[in-house]
């Protein structure tokens, strides 16, 4: 049984994203901040331009 | 006569005792460590029993229990104690690792305590979550917000 989001194309770590997100958004507001600071990439994804 | 003699000679060997399996050794103990990136919530503590939600099913670790290797959903962990207490926590996904020594490692993307959840706010990103069904083209998009749907839908049960 293939599950609905390997179906159309997306992994395992993008399915646990999500579910990851979710979860954040659910907390209580003092965990929250807490939560989101760890949460936020540092991860800078900088994509140079062409050269024509 | 010779069916005599056949029968002699396979007695020595039906004596033997057949086994199809080992009895299971150790201490009757299993060690569990369960911890999210930001928080170690168990280090190699010995518990009775754990129960964990796989993308195959939810199902119940006892010492001795099968290897094996299996990816987490959304849902409710819950570690039962050595003491008879039991702890509930919630987990978005991850991996379980059952060792052959019984040890037990649960990684946790995130995982928290039921009572930092908000079943308020829960309810509430569930419902944004089916309108953005509503207007989601594409296959992958749609899944994205299935998942979301989904994620929500399972705090939203834990919680009550």
């Amino acid at each position: 049984m293939v599950a609905y989001w390997r179906q159309a194309g997306l992994s395992y770590i993008r399915f646990s994203a999500i579910c990851a997100s979710a979860v954040r958004a659910a907390l209580k507001p003092q965990f929250k901040v807490e939560a989101m600071k760890v949460a936020e990439s540092s991860v800078k994804v900088y994509v140079p331009k062409a050269i024509a | 006569m010779r069916a005599a003699g056949f029968l002699r000679r396979s007695l020595s060997v039906l004596r033997q005792a057949r086994c199809y399996a080992d009895a299971p050794s150790g201490s009757g103990q299993m060690s569990f460590t369960f911890a999210s990136p930001t928080q170690v919530y168990f280090k190699e503590t010995s518990v009775k029993q754990v129960d964990v939600p796989t993308l195959t099913g939810a199902f119940g670790i006892l010492p001795a229990h099968v290897p094996t290797l299996q990816v987490l959903r959304p849902g409710v962990v819950t570690v039962f104690n050595d003491d008879g207490s039991a702890t509930k926590f919630f987990v978005s996904s991850g991996s379980i690792t059952v060792n052959a020594d019984s040890s037990v490692q649960l990684l946790a993307e995130e995982a928290f305590p039921l009572d930092q959840l908000d079943v308020a706010a829960a309810k509430a990103n569930l419902e944004k979550a089916q309108s953005e069904m509503a207007s989601a083209s594409d296959e992958a998009v749609r899944a994205e917000v299935q998942i979301n749907i989904d994620a929500n839908e399972a705090i939203v049960k834990a919680l009550e």
